[in-house]
Formats: structure tokens, C-alpha cells, sequence
């Protein structure tokens, strides 16, 4: 009897990519659901633009699941998830040299409605209007400061910070000697601390 | 006492938290502007990027992602999958069938076990039968040539033993071939001499 979709949402990953290297598609399923927003919104925060970022997860997501069979055990499944992920995105950005752009909207937007399609939802955890006003524009500064970024300070400071992630696992996610991501995350704090300091108040 | 400023490693402790580990370093933050400072400065980004919402891709993203890739079942999986089909519903069918398959194994596996245990017997049988059915076919033989080309020929294979036997018999049959093709020669050259 397959898992139900409840049950499924209970299992931990690595029973879950048991069950996709069986064929069952339902697991795939799951699998995107559990991280397609960290991974989107990784991957949005180092190309800075939403086409490109579903275009560039979407491609990650296919390399994974059309490899699941070779799913090693021993590391993290969202591990390995960010790893592809952070590669397709700095082989975007190197390919395309893409540093910074607007949060607002995707740079290939010609008109005000293209503007609002490509621009990301950040969601609101305020409980009234005012509280989401300023959720929004506490998001937006936050997103403009870590646009600021170089982008490999970008993926070292959101596995960090935003998906809570050890020194020694980004190490291993970015291939990045653990010195090179203690050094890229002590340097990203500073920059974000310059670049919100006008929020401390 | 340890006077030195604080790591990277060590805010890193501290924002985590770790409990006594991290006893050390906050008495030299608490002696310490600079690392205060570090701290403060690390505490405040990483407060800042926690409120960093995770954002939504658009609501086709699964769809379109399930729809590039190839959802492919393992060989084993099919095969178990097809023999768990062909059982039927589980109830009295199911434990009929089970017991029946049990019945079979261990009948199965009596009968290797009980042939095992009596190889040389088996051996023994074996080799009469070998044996009855070489003499039987050496009498046939014998009868044959004895009829055919008379006793002294039957004496001069038995002097010849096996190799004579192994030269007479192919030579039987190669002469026999010969003369059935022979006589078969004749037959279709007086047909064809009928006008």
C-alpha cells in the first residue's frame, strides 16, 4: 500500500528518497514540495531575477530528481539540493555576469504589469495592514542589502542565517575550504550590518 | 585567563547559544567592547535575516519541474510489484496460498535433503543401470554382427575389443550408406530409362 500524502509529509528525507528511487512518484512530489522555496529563494537571492531563478531551480530540481538513484546516504538530501542549486546559479551568473539587479522586477520587464508578474512575494507575518507595511519594507531592505553582496557571500550567509545551516555543512554544499566560509560569512555580516544600520534604530 | 578577542567560531557559539561552552566568551564580552561590538554587530544581521522570508515560486513550478523528469521504477521493483499482483486479497485465500507454498518448500527442500544423504546409494544405482544398459546393447550388437557376418566375425571383434568395435561399426554404417546409395543410384537410372 503506497504512503498517503500525510504520511508521506511525515517521513523524514531519506525515507522519502527511498521512495522516489522506487519509482514512486508521489515521493518526487514531496521532495519539491518540502524545498522548493528554499531552494527558489536561494537561488532568487544570487540572480536577483524571478524568471531566471524558477528557469535556474526548476533545473536544479530535474538534475536531483533525474539522479536520484545515485542519492548518496550519508549526505543531507537539502544538502545536496543547495549544492546543485548554488552551482547552476554562480554558472548562470558567470555565464551571464549578472551581479545586481532590482528586487522590483525582472530587468527584462518592459511594462509595470511585467514588473509586478516578475517581481517576488514576500510573504507578511504581521497581524494588520500597518504590521504588514512594515514587514514589507523591513523584507525589502533586507533583500536590497543582501543584493549588495558579492554572490558567493550571498549563499554562505542565507545557508547560515536564513536556512540555519553548520560552518562545516556549507563547507561541504559550496566545496568551499571551511576557512573561506568562516572568512565570506564574517565579511557578509559586516556588510549587511553597514548596509541596515539605519534599521537598528 | 584567555584575554583574546573573539573568532568568527566563537560569535558564532554565541549566537547559537551552546550553553556552558559559550560561559568563557561572554565573560570576556562582558570585559570586552570591541567583541561586544562584533557581537551586537552579528546578533543584529542575524535577527535581520531570520525575519528574510523563504519566497514562493510560481504555482505551476512542481508541475513543470514532474513534467522534465523521468520518474523511472527499478527492475526488482516491477518484478516484486508484478508478483505481489498475481497474490491474491489478503484473507483465507491469501493463507490457503501461503501454506500451499509453504508445503511446497518443504517438500521440496526434504526431497534435496533426502537425496543428499543417499548420493552413494544413488551412485550405486546408477552405475547398474549404466552397466545393464552397456551389456544389453553389447548383446544387441553382437546378435547383429553374429547374423549378419557370421561367428567368426563376432570372434575377431571380440579379439579387437573396443578399438575394433569403435573401427567396425562406423565402417558398417559407411558401408551400408553406400550400398543404399547404391542401389537407390540403379533404381533412378532404370526410371529414367522407361520410355
Amino acid at each position: 500500500m503506497p504512503p498517503t500524502r500525510l504520511e508521506l509529509a511525515n517521513l523524514p528525507d531519506a525515507d522519502v528518497v527511498a521512495l522516489a528511487q522506487q519509482g514512486r512518484e508521489e515521493a518526487f512530489r514531496e521532495i519539491i514540495r518540502r524545498y522548493e522555496r528554499p531552494v527558489f529563494s536561494m537561488v532568487f537571492r544570487m540572480v536577483r531575477d524571478r524568471e531566471t531563478a524558477e528557469d535556474l531551480a526548476q533545473e536544479s530540481f530535474i538534475k536531483v530528481l533525474n539522479h536520484i538513484d545515485k542519492y548518496r546516504p550519508e549526505f543531507k538530501l537539502s544538502s545536496w539540493l543547495f549544492k546543485i542549486a548554488n552551482n547552476v546559479a554562480i554558472d548562470h551568473l558567470r555565464r551571464k555576469q549578472l551581479d545586481t539587479v532590482s528586487i522590483d522586477g525582472s530587468r527584462h520587464a518592459a511594462t509595470a504589469a511585467e514588473m509586478e508578474a516578475t517581481s517576488f512575494d514576500v510573504e507578511a507575518h504581521g497581524e494588520n495592514a500597518l504590521d504588514e507595511m512594515e514587514s514589507r519594507e523591513l523584507g525589502t531592505a533586507i533583500e536590497r542589502a543582501i543584493a549588495k553582496l558579492r554572490p558567493e557571500y550571498r549563499a554562505c550567509i542565507m545557508l547560515r542565517h536564513v536556512e540555519g545551516r553548520s560552518y562545516e555543512e556549507i563547507a561541504a554544499t559550496l566545496d568551499l575550504p571551511l576557512g573561506t566560509v568562516k572568512t565570506y560569512i564574517h565579511r557578509a555580516r559586516h556588510e549587511l550590518r553597514e548596509a541596515l544600520e539605519h534599521l537598528r534604530e | 585567563m584567555d584575554e583574546r578577542h573573539l573568532l568568527p567560531s566563537d560569535i558564532d557559539l554565541l549566537l547559537d547559544d551552546h550553553g556552558a561552552n559559550s560561559a568563557p566568551l561572554l565573560a570576556h564580552v562582558d570585559r570586552c567592547a570591541a567583541c561586544t561590538a562584533a557581537l551586537e554587530e552579528a546578533r543584529f544581521v542575524a535577527e535581520m535575516l531570520t525575519t528574510a522570508p523563504h519566497l514562493k515560486p510560481q504555482a505551476d513550478f512542481s508541475e513543470k519541474v514532474m513534467g522534465r523528469v523521468n520518474v523511472v521504477e527499478p527492475w526488482h521493483t516491477t518484478a516484486f510489484a508484478a508478483v505481489r499482483s498475481l497474490l491474491p486479497a489478503p484473507g483465507p485465500a491469501r493463507v490457503v496460498l501461503g501454506a500451499m507454498a509453504i508445503t511446497a518448500g518443504l517438500v521440496t527442500t526434504a526431497t534435496a535433503v533426502w537425496i543428499a544423504l543417499r548420493a552413494d546409494s544413488a551412485l550405486v544405482v546408477g552405475n547398474l543401470a549404466v552397466d545393464g544398459a552397456g551389456r544389453a546393447l553389447m548383446s544387441g550388437v553382437t546378435t547383429l554382427v553374429s547374423d549378419t557376418f557370421g561367428a567368426d566375425a563376432v570372434a575377431a571383434l571380440r579379439g579387437k575389443g573396443m578399438v575394433g568395435l569403435a573401427v567396425a561399426i562406423p565402417g558398417f554404417v559407411l558401408a551400408a550408406t553406400a550400398a543404399f546409395a547404391g542401389f537407390r543410384a540403379l533404381a533412378v537410372a532404370s526410371h529414367h530409362r522407361r520410355p
